[in-house]
């Protein structure tokens, strides 16, 4: 009975755990922007998803002091030039609500959040990048953009590339 | 002025030779504008079929697959999900609405829905338009079913008809051993034309997706005998297990991104979610190639009508000979000679232009409704697009460009001409 109990639990504490993993591809980077409205003073969130090789250098849970210092002072630089990186309409700022390494397996990705605050509307305006003038290795960024009711995607290679919000 | 009033004079002089130039200008021109129209169209009709949905969250798998199979009924779904996972994400604090889908069974043809009555509520196409009933109203028992306004319109179906559903999605007839012949639905509604994918589909209760397959075993139907009648089955017992994919609206836009997030790494099942109107954008991109080709189609007309103005010109220049040399005669330089075939000839691409545009608009006035109508495609009838402006001025501008040639050829014509003893 013991046994059986035993293995039932095993059994479903094993298909309780997914064995899923999420894709990773160095210098391809994820970023999510959304804004509630694009009239008035519009507020938002922009999400970076990146591996951390492109930012940090390595991808390994850093353990030694050089290690550590190293990744302090990459995620310092993602904070502090991050509106270089994703550069919102004029009048926008962005403050850095959260980053973070996550260490999944052999991989680890930053995954960083900053709220988004606008002096006026950014109906008909644009958003363009400069993500390889502060991390070179960060070739790659897939942009997906809420913004009011429109839904929009663009491919950003090597910084090229504009996202244009809809009037 | 007087060079315009003159390069107008000349034009009409040649009325003939002008309207034809121009009328073979104005059709390129039109054909280019429509082309940009279409696309745009084409383009804003594929975003417009689903408004104001946030995310599309269906099994794990390709993103495209769940968009084509959740708003175009193409393809199948590789995997259901738990209703129990649906429930979960309905309740959640962030979500406003939901819309659940069961996929699988068709008729004649036209794929069968299972939904709940939050579809006629909150279904929104071409921004902010939402479902109508043409007739009838929405499924009230297991056994009703709402049609399509093209599947209603193609099998001649009314209100109040039994219909058998099929399982399975095969095209034609349904295959008559899988009929859920002991089961008829009657139509309760028929919707108003939406010109989207939700004309050519049928829907259900979940409850009644259920029904039909409550005595199925291992995916085959009732042995003989074995049947339970329609009469014996009450929407209350009806335990939904599954369904399809499900479309959400958030409270927030901001929130959507977090509740993406938390739906692709939901432990307790592999499930995704999708933004419509950024896999739409994928999916544009990927059929962008025939786009292309269909412009670059038009661009060599544009040409060709360019070409054929630079013919004309050309050719006008030997009966003009005399023309010019009385020109130069009477103190015509060679600077007002270039000048005035070169504004004739930016004259003729602009009339040209000014006819494409009229004709453009004309026929998209008169033809949309049978166009939105025949292929729903909405083909908005609106001031040019900037690509439309680009066009336009290129083509202007290729027009005086191309008056360069024939009036350097006059030029020297008259100078030969004037001191010719054959003038």
């Amino acid at each position: 009975m013991v046994r059986f109990v035993l293995f039932c639990t095993l059994s479903l504490s094993l298909c309780a755990q997914q064995r899923g993993h999420k894709a990773h591809e160095h210098g391809h980077a994820k970023l999510a922007i959304a804004f509630e409205t694009t009239t008035g003073t519009p507020k938002g969130v922009v999400e970076l998803e990146s591996p951390s090789d492109s930012i940090i250098g390595f991808e390994y849970a850093a353990k030694t002091p050089a290690d550590k210092a190293k990744q302090e002072k990459a995620l310092a630089t993602l904070k502090a030039r991050f509106a270089e990186m994703v550069v919102l309409p004029v009048g926008c700022t962005m403050t850095p609500a959260k980053v973070e390494v996550h260490v999944e397996g052999q991989h680890s990705e930053v995954h960083a959040e900053f709220n988004a605050k606008c002096a006026g509307p950014i109906a008909g305006k644009s958003i363009s990048f400069g993500f390889s003038k502060v991390f070179p290795k960060i070739d790659e960024v897939e942009v997906q953009l809420i913004a009011g009711s429109q839904q929009a995607e663009l491919e950003v290679k090597k910084d090229k590339g504009i996202l244009q919000i809809a009037k | 002025m007087v060079l315009l009033s003159l390069a107008w004079k000349s034009l009409r002089n040649r009325l003939l030779t002008t309207s034809l130039t121009v009328l073979s200008i104005g059709l390129s021109m039109a054909l280019l504008l429509g082309v940009e129209n279409v696309r745009v169209g084409a383009r804003e009709s594929f975003a417009n079929t689903i408004s104001q949905t946030d995310l599309i969250v269906g099994a794990r798998g390709g993103s495209l697959q769940l968009l084509l199979y959740s708003v175009f009924r193409i393809g199948q779904a590789t995997n259901n999900i738990s209703y129990e996972s649906y429930q979960h994400w309905k309740n959640h604090p962030a979500v406003a609405w939901t819309i659940p889908y069961s996929l699988g069974d068709s008729h004649r043809g036209f794929r069968v829905v299972g939904t709940t009555e939050d579809f006629y509520q909150h279904l929104r196409f071409r921004r902010d338009r939402k479902l109508e009933f043409a007739a009838g109203q929405s499924p009230k028992g297991v056994f009703d079913v709402v049609l399509g306004s093209d599947v209603a319109q193609t099998l001649n179906y009314k209100l109040g008809d039994q219909i058998v559903i099929s399982h399975g999605v095969a095209a034609g007839r349904g295959i008559a051993d899988n009929d859920h012949a002991d089961k008829p639905f009657t139509v309760s509604g028929i919707l108003k034309k939406t010109a989207t994918p939700v004309d050519r589909s049928l829907y259900i209760q979940l409850e009644g997706i259920t029904a039909v397959h409550i005595d199925w075993a291992d995916g085959a139907p009732p042995m003989p005998g074995e049947e339970v009648p329609a009469s014996k089955i009450a929407k209350e017992n009806m335990k939904v297990e599954q369904i399809t994919s499900f479309l959400l609206r958030c409270k927030t836009r901001i929130a959507t991104l977090q509740l993406q997030r938390e739906i692709n790494t939901y432990k307790e099942e592999a499930m995704q979610a999708i933004i419509p109107g950024v896999t739409l954008q994928e999916l544009w991109r990927t059929i962008g190639y025939a786009e292309d080709a269909l412009q670059v189609v038009t661009i060599f007309v544009i040409l060709v009508g360019l070409l054929g103005m630079l013919v004309s010109l050309y050719t006008s220049l030997n009966e003009r000979r005399r023309e010019m040399a009385i020109l130069r005669a009477i103190g015509a330089g060679p600077g007002k000679i270039i000048a005035l075939l070169v504004l004739e000839s930016g004259l003729l691409a602009f009339a040209g232009c000014v006819v494409g545009v009229v004709m453009i608009y004309g026929l998209s006035f008169v033809f949309q409704p049978i166009v939105e109508q025949q292929f729903g495609l909405y083909v908005p009838v609106q001031p040019p697009t900037q690509a439309g402006w680009i066009y336009l001025g290129a083509v202007i501008f290729a027009g005086i460009l191309i008056g360069f040639v024939p009036a350097w050829k006059a030029y020297r014509n008259t100078l030969a001409d004037g001191l010719s003893i054959r003038v």
